[in-house]
Parts: structure tokens; C-alpha cells; sequence
């Protein structure tokens, strides 16, 4: 099962109506002010540009905490990079700054479903729709929630999990071994104490959503602001944006060629349109053609 | 309502085969409009530019509108059916060109067997072969009726792979099972992978005939039928859900739209999202009825209409088009739009490990790889084996891109939660792997069955408050038998190619619509001899609406295991001549035949 399908179970958030956590009583980071246009979200990936500024949408606590998640799922130093070298984090929150932060295209329309154990269905209530627990993973993602209100509510419960855990201490303050534990507890969801810290989210749900966004952000193509030198590109061996490879490359064991970004592609337009016209290779705008 | 003068074919959509259709019948002096929901897209400057995993394939750029319109599933109706919420099972494309310009170019004819699937089987097995509850049918077109309009496709875009069968003659190299080819492909097959090669290898040492992937991706530099050269395929790595930036990949936007617009016959309104098919008071179709790019209601009146969307919407849009005269909606009067929807049996049964070596997977396509046909169709003896069906077996495509390559490299260390886990050392260690693993997967058939259909959802709705289509499906014991006998001979060919690890899927998994499958969704809207068994005639034509048509492959009364597009393409170019026999737009009420 792909650690995609693994968001299922977050068919067990319903409407922000019924998660506690978006009240105010739950810590600073639910307290952070809803912004931008109610959320539709946009296809593609559009991101603001880099200013070298302060965050953007996490505050410097949240921005601290999440690259130590950051450095415990993709480890790495200035001589073999992961996740912190490649400025994970600074994608994470170019990401959330824009619509929401939608990270895909969402259908968005209630009811939602919520998940019940056991044979018998809860009674009939408005706006959910009760399903065996046992089947909510095979109906893939299903939470009302943006990945902003998302991240407020998880990193909030996150940094309480901590705090009970440890006496108090922030996150940034553990050991690696502390900090794999806690880790391990909210990619499991099994213990006790996580579930009710974290309830109604389901705490698999916030991590798988941290750990897709790392992933993202290290091998992204760097005009997203992660991956940053390509240093992801670069551990696993991947070129980037090519434009052409040759059947002799394809069968070539050692083959090796440096990275590039879309940004270092060239442009087929101008003198490289002509060159791939008079190969026969591109095709105009149709004159007749629709045009939107 | 903006009213438009009449034409003669309105379509619902701009993709594959409302292109084809557009090309004929302008070239036969009709007038044709298509009504399309995604945008305007071309070759040049959209594609030229989208080197970009994020957004295409992650982001999905160039699908379907899932946050306008979506779908619901249910594995059973005893389970209450949620709305795909976000991308997972099925990509369905927008835009003009629809999925046929993200495809992955991979272009199947169907066996023989595969249309005279029933009366094959009971000939050779018994009519207690079937499974309980089956609900497939004979198509109502032969191989034979097929084979002009597949070479004809071929050749009109150009279509590269090694020729197996030449009028009855086997040859060396290519796919022995398929059905007698009246000409050879009119391209070499794409350049090998050392993944696709090292299966062939490893295949042909246990004795099964792997060969290279057919595809509607130019091996070469081409001329299709508009008269433009078209460039072979760079092995660029960016193919499925993207387009292709140097016009190598087949598609309706590569000839069949350019030459129909050239006629000043053809005219595509973008940003169109059909309502319903309007009906007089007869029950005969009048146009389409849309939502306009400028957010206003349209009518584009037509004397016949034809429905080329993707397989789920052409179902869709039938049921949604209720009428007093068609009350359960077109081509619907004897309840028989949804039935024997399908979908294939695809993924991984094996993945090895090899250490140490490099595939350059993130070259190349999905088209490059191998495939072997020895247990797909009814290619082997099934007496015993308590199954009808298959697979065919695939390896070493190409394409494979980091975001999405790295979750895939199997752990060499086994199942201890440390090598396991997708965090931490073990994981960055394991990315470095991305490129070292190769699998090998099944496309297995799908019968069809009573409970597995398409109907309207009941609480869930699209943009405008229209119902969504809802799908019931789940795998039976029959296609859980025909895998796991499956998987177990791609797990003896992966062991001979000898990996450092190994990790087998030996169980076929309940269906879910969370992770991605394939776009091979099928029936809905299917074909058939008479109205007691289909919705449409062996020319799409639907029985209770003569002037509508359906294309695609929600014809399909069943589901092969094989990429569709070809036969897709191929049932548009026979239903066009179709229409030309019959002279039907001399009389587009009546139903030919």
C-alpha cells in the first residue's frame, strides 16, 4: 500500500464543525488567523517567489519544530544534504502561504464521512456519513479540512504530545532517539495517550502530510523553493528538466550527467524554434484554434 | 439561453475521438462544433515547457476538474459510496486533446478471443467457466470487423512496434498471440531499456516470448495523414500525464484536429461544460444544452449528437439527460446505461532490488518497456485452474520521475520497521536505490458483473448541483484466482533475473480508489446485438435516440487486459464508416445497420 492511500484514514475528520481544535483552546497555532480567499482550490503549483524574507505562513516556533521533523526524516549534514540543506521547510511554508495551501486539486463538497467500530452504524445525524472503519482507507483521502487548517491543528497537538511527554520541553529540545520516538508514535497512531491528544485528527494523517511535503521539497524541481543546489537530485542520481536522451543513454550503465532545473531548460522559442521546426517537430498554434 | 444556428454533429468533448470524427466528417463537407470543458492546448507553446513533476504528475495540471466534478465509489451496495476527493485510482484528462495528449502511448489491438469472449469460452471450457453473477457478453464486432480500422489508425498517426502476426505468419520478435495484422506496423518499435531487456532475457529463459511494447509514440521521424512531419520520440522521461513537447506522441491534436479545423468546417468552443442532451417531444435529440465560457446557459442545436467524453462522463451525461420522453434519461428506456462497467486489474507483483546497478529509468517512457502475452487472454489452458481471464505481463518502462520513484525502492533489509519505514537513514539511504529496483506488473482482464455498475449518487453533486455518477465495483474470487496464479509466475521470472532483494504483492488487494491504478475505466454505455442487452447498436448508435452516438470505450461490454486507446480509436473509424455505408446523414433518425 502506498503511503499515499495511508491519508484515508483521515475520512475520519469530519466538517470543522466538529473538530474541537479549531477553537481557541488548543494552543497558539489554531489561534493563527485564517487568510487569503476562502479556499478553491488551483490546479498546478503556484507558489510565491522567494524575497529572502521571514516566513511566510509559519511563525518561527512552527518554522523551528518542523525542520527538526524535517532533519529526522531526510537526515543529512553540509557534506551529504537532506532535508534542512535543502530547504524543506522554506517550501513547506511558500507552499502554505499560497490558497490555503491547497497540495492538490480537492473536491470539496460535504457531507463528510466519519469512521465507527464495531457492527452498528451510529444513528443518522446531518452532514455525516458513517462508515466501517475497517473501509475508510480504500475511499483515500477524505478530510474538509485545508492543509493550512491542517498544519494549525497538527502542529499545535504535536507540540502538546511533547510537552506531556516530556516535561514540558519543545520538541527542537530532544535528543534524535527522543525525537525518532515521537516520531514513530504519530506515524503509528497506536498509543493511547496520541490518540486522545490528537483526536478528532487522526496524528498518521499529519505526519504522512509533513513527510509528503519533505519529500516534495527535497526532490521538487528548485524554482519551489526546495531542493535547494538540487542537492536531492543530486543524492539520487536525476538530471532534472532534459530535454532529450539517446537510446545509446538509455542502455549506458554509468551514465551520468549533471542536473538541471526547468529554469536552466532552454526555451523552445526564438532561434531554438526554428531549429526544431525545420525538424518537423512543432507545431504552431493552430490558426483556426480555439483560443482561451 | 444563447441559442446557436443548427449544425449538423455537435460533440460532447474535444479529445481522441471527436478529433476522428471531426476530420471525417468535415472532410465529407459537414459541419461539426465541439463543446469542450478544459481549455485550449497545443503542442506549441503549452507543452513546450513542462519538464515539471510537481505539477504535472503530482498536481495532475492537465487533468480532469475534480474539484468542479467528481466521482463517487462504493465497493458494494451495502456500503455507502464517498466522493474521490483528491486524484487516486483513474486520471481522466481536461483540455483539448483530452487524456489522448497525456497519455502514455501504449497502443494494444485486442486478441481475437477478446470479442468472441463468451461463445470462446464456453466452446473450449463449458458454460460453467463463468463466474457467479458474471455479466459479459460477445462483442458485437468481430477481430476481423475491426482489423481495416486498426491499421487504418496506425498508419494515419503512426504507430511504432514489431509485427508478431502478418496475415496468419508469426514472426520473430514480436507478439505472438495477437490477432492476423493485414500490414505490418509502419514503425520500427521504440528504443530498448536495460530494465525491459534483463525481463525479456530472464522471460525467454522459462520459455515465454517477451517483445517490445507497441505505442502511439514515433520511433522515428513521421509524416501522419495531415502531411506534417512529426519528430521521433527524445526518451525525455516526461510522457504519461504530460504532453509531448517535440509532437512525438500520438494524438488527436497532432493531425485529426488541425486537418478539420483547416476545412473552416470545424469549430471547438473551449471552457464548455455540457449540461445534458436536449430532446423534442418524440424523444429525438435536438443539440447540447451547456455552460458557456461565459458563465451563461447555451444551446447548440445539431441534427445528431455525438458523445465523445471520457468513459465515465459519456455515461454521465446520458443519465443526466432526462426527458418526459426518456424519463431514466437517454438510452436509458430499458435500464440499461451503467451496466457492466469494468476496470482492469493493474500493478506491480514483484519488485527486485539489484544493487549496484543503474536502469536510467527516468529516461525512456512506459512504452519502452517489454511485455510478454503468454498468460494474457485465453493465450494458455485454463482447464483446472478455476479461473477465466488474464494478464499481461510488463517491464522496464521508462518515466519513472524522484518524487514519486523514491517511495517504490523496496527495502533490502526486509520487513524490520527500521529498513522499512519511509523515514530516517535507512529511507535517504534507500533513495539513493531509486533508480536500482525494476518490477514487473500484470494488466489483467476485468469481466463484468451484475454488481459492479454506474448510477447517479444520491448525496453528492458537481459545481452546479448536479448528481455525480457513482461507481460500484470491487475484484472477485475469479480475477483474486487469476492473479495470484499470475504472480507467481512473474515472481519465478524475477528470481531468474536475479535480484539482492525482493518484494511480491502474491495477493490481489481489495479494489480501492485511493491509489492510482490506471485510466483503462470501461463499459457504461456498452454495445450489443439488440436493446435488451445494450445501449447502443455495433455502431454506437443508441437504440432509443437513433440521432446520438456514443465513442470510447464506454462501449466496451467488457474489459481486456490491455490498454484501450487503440480499440478506441479503431470503434470511432468503424462507426464513421459506419455512417458512410448506411448513408446515414441522408436519415439521422434512422438506425443503420
Amino acid at each position: 500500500m502506498s503511503r499515499r492511500s495511508f491519508l484515508a484514514v483521515t475520512g475520519t475528520l469530519a466538517t470543522a464543525a466538529v473538530v474541537p481544535g479549531c477553537t481557541t483552546d488548543r494552543g497558539a497555532v489554531d489561534q493563527v488567523p485564517r487568510e487569503g480567499p476562502s479556499a478553491v482550490p488551483q490546479p498546478g503549483v503556484q507558489v510565491p517567489e522567494a524575497t529572502g524574507a521571514a516566513t511566510r505562513f509559519l511563525n518561527p516556533d512552527q518554522y523551528a519544530i518542523l525542520e527538526a521533523i524535517a532533519a529526522r526524516i531526510i537526515p543529512g549534514d553540509e557534506d551529504d544534504p537532506g532535508a534542512v540543506q535543502a530547504g524543506c521547510v522554506d517550501y513547506i511554508d511558500r507552499l502554505l502561504a499560497t490558497h490555503e495551501g491547497y497540495p492538490e486539486r480537492t473536491y470539496t463538497m460535504g457531507p463528510f464521512a466519519r469512521g465507527y467500530e464495531g457492527d452498528e452504524e451510529p444513528p443518522a445525524e446531518d452532514g455525516i456519513i458513517w462508515v466501517p472503519a475497517d473501509e475508510l482507507e480504500r475511499y483515500g483521502w477524505q478530510a474538509g479540512q485545508t492543509p493550512r487548517d491542517l498544519y494549525r491543528m497538527g502542529l499545535a497537538r504535536f507540540q502538546e504530545l511533547v510537552a506531556a511527554r516530556h516535561a514540558g520541553a519543545s520538541f527542537v529540545d530532544l535528543s534524535e532517539d527522543e525525537q525518532d520516538a515521537i516520531l514513530e508514535a504519530i506515524e503509528d497512531n497506536e498509543d493511547d495517550d496520541v490518540d486522545e491528544i490528537f483526536d478528532p485528527l487522526p496524528a498518521d494523517t499529519f505526519f504522512d502530510l509533513v513527510h509528503g511535503h519533505v519529500v516534495e521539497g527535497f526532490l521538487a524541481d528548485p524554482m519551489y523553493g526546495g531542493n535547494q543546489d538540487m542537492v536531492g537530485w543530486r543524492l539520487v542520481g536525476f538530471p532534472g528538466a532534459q530535454r532529450a536522451y539517446s537510446p545509446e543513454e538509455m542502455l549506458d550503465p554509468n551514465f551520468n550527467r549533471p542536473p538541471q532545473s526547468l529554469a536552466m531548460l532552454p526555451m523552445l522559442h526564438g532561434a531554438h524554434r526554428d531549429d526544431t521546426q525545420a525538424l518537423g517537430s512543432v507545431r504552431r498554434r493552430h490558426p483556426n484554434g480555439p483560443i482561451d | 439561453m444563447i441559442e446557436h444556428p443548427e449544425v449538423d454533429v455537435v460533440t460532447v468533448g474535444a479529445g481522441w475521438t471527436a478529433g476522428i470524427a471531426a476530420q471525417q466528417l468535415t472532410a465529407q463537407g459537414l459541419d461539426v462544433v465541439s463543446l469542450e470543458k478544459g481549455r485550449a492546448q497545443w503542442t506549441w507553446p503549452d507543452f513546450a515547457h513542462n519538464h515539471d513533476e510537481l505539477r504535472f504528475s503530482e498536481r495532475g495540471e492537465m487533468l480532469h476538474e475534480i474539484e468542479r466534478e467528481s466521482w463517487t465509489w462504493r465497493p458494494n451496495a451495502t456500503l455507502p459510496s464517498l466522493p474521490m476527493r483528491q486524484y487516486g485510482s483513474f486520471h481522466p484528462g481536461s483540455n483539448l486533446g483530452g487524456a489522448g495528449a497525456h497519455w502514455s502511448g501504449v497502443t494494444w489491438r485486442f486478441l481475437p478471443t477478446d470479442f468472441d469472449y463468451v461463445s470462446h469460452h464456453t466452446d473450449r471450457y463449458g458454460a460453467n467457466a463463468f463466474p457467479e453473477g458474471h455479466s459479459n457478453q460477445d462483442w458485437p464486432v468481430s477481430y476481423m470487423d475491426l482489423e481495416p480500422h486498426y491499421t487504418q489508425f496506425e498508419i494515419d498517426t503512426g504507430i511504432s512496434g514489431q509485427t508478431g502476426n502478418l496475415n496468419g505468419e508469426i514472426l520473430e520478435g514480436g507478439n505472438p498471440f495477437e490477432g492476423p495484422r493485414s500490414r505490418p506496423y509502419p514503425l520500427p518499435p521504440l528504443a530498448p531499456t536495460r530494465g525491459g531487456l534483463k525481463f525479456a532475457e530472464a522471460a525467454g529463459q522459462l520459455g515465454y516470448s517477451a517483445f517490445r511494447n507497441p505505442s502511439g509514440i514515433l520511433s522515428e521521424g513521421y509524416t501522419d495523414m495531415s502531411g506534417e512531419p512529426r519528430a521521433g520520440c527524445v526518451y525525455c522521461g516526461f510522457c504519461t500525464r504530460y504532453g509531448c513537447h517535440v509532437d512525438a506522441k500520438s494524438s488527436a491534436l497532432t493531425a485529426h484536429i488541425p486537418m478539420a479545423l483547416d476545412t473552416g468546417r470545424y469549430e471547438i468552443r473551449t471552457r464548455c461544460y455540457v449540461k445534458h442532451i436536449a430532446v423534442d417531444n418524440t424523444g429525438l435529440a435536438t443539440g447540447l444544452v451547456y455552460l458557456g465560457a461565459d458563465g451563461r446557459e447555451h444551446f447548440q442545436p445539431a441534427r445528431t449528437v455525438l458523445v465523445c467524453g471520457y468513459t465515465l462522463s459519456n455515461t454521465r451525461v446520458l443519465l443526466l439527460s432526462v426527458s418526459d420522453a426518456h424519463p431514466n434519461g437517454i438510452g436509458n428506456d430499458r435500464q440499461q446505461v451503467g451496466r457492466n462497467y469494468t476496470y482492469q486489474v493493474l500493478g506491480p507483483m514483484t519488485v527486485g532490488l539489484f544493487e549496484g546497478e543503474r536502469f536510467n529509468t527516468y529516461m525512456g517512457n512506459t512504452s519502452t518497456g517489454h511485455a510478454a502475452y503468454d498468460l494474457a487472454g485465453d493465450a494458455f489452458d485454463h482447464a483446472g485452474l478455476g479461473f477465466i481471464g488474464g494478464g499481461q505481463l510488463m517491464s522496464g518502462g521508462g518515466e519513472r520521475l524522484p518524487i514519486g520513484g523514491v517511495q517504490g525502492v523496496p527495502a533490502p533489509g526486509g520487513d524490520s520497521p527500521e529498513e522499512a519505514r519511509a523515514w530516517g537513514q535507512a529511507f535517504k539511504d534507500r533513495m539513493r536505490d531509486w533508480d536500482s529496483y525494476l518490477d514487473i506488473a500484470i494488466q489483467g482482464e476485468s469481466p463484468a458483473y451484475e454488481f459492479n455498475r454506474l448510477d447517479l449518487d444520491p448525496n453528492y453533486t458537481d459545481f452546479l448541483g448536479r448528481p455525480l455518477l457513482r461507481i460500484t465495483f470491487d475484484f472477485t474470487e475469479n480475477e483474486r484466482r487469476m492473479y495470484a496464479y499470475i504472480a507467481q509466475r512473474a515472481i519465478e521470472i524475477m528470481d531468474v533475473m536475479n535480484p539482492t532483494a525482493r518484494q511480491d504483492t502474491p495477493e490481489l488487494w481489495d479494489y480501492n480508489i485511493a491509489d492510482y491504478q490506471s485510466t483503462h475505466n470501461q463499459g457504461g454505455t456498452i454495445f450489443g446485438t439488440d436493446p435488451s442487452n445494450s445501449v447502443t447498436n455495433r455502431y454506437g448508435q443508441v437504440w432509443d435516440t437513433p440521432n446520438v452516438f456514443c465513442m470510447g470505450a464506454s462501449l466496451f461490454p467488457q474489459n481486456p487486459g490491455a490498454n484501450p486507446t487503440q480499440t478506441v480509436a479503431a470503434l470511432a473509424y468503424w462507426a464513421l464508416a459506419g455512417m458512410r455505408e448506411h448513408r446515414y446523414f441522408d436519415a439521422p433518425t434512422e438506425l443503420i445497420g
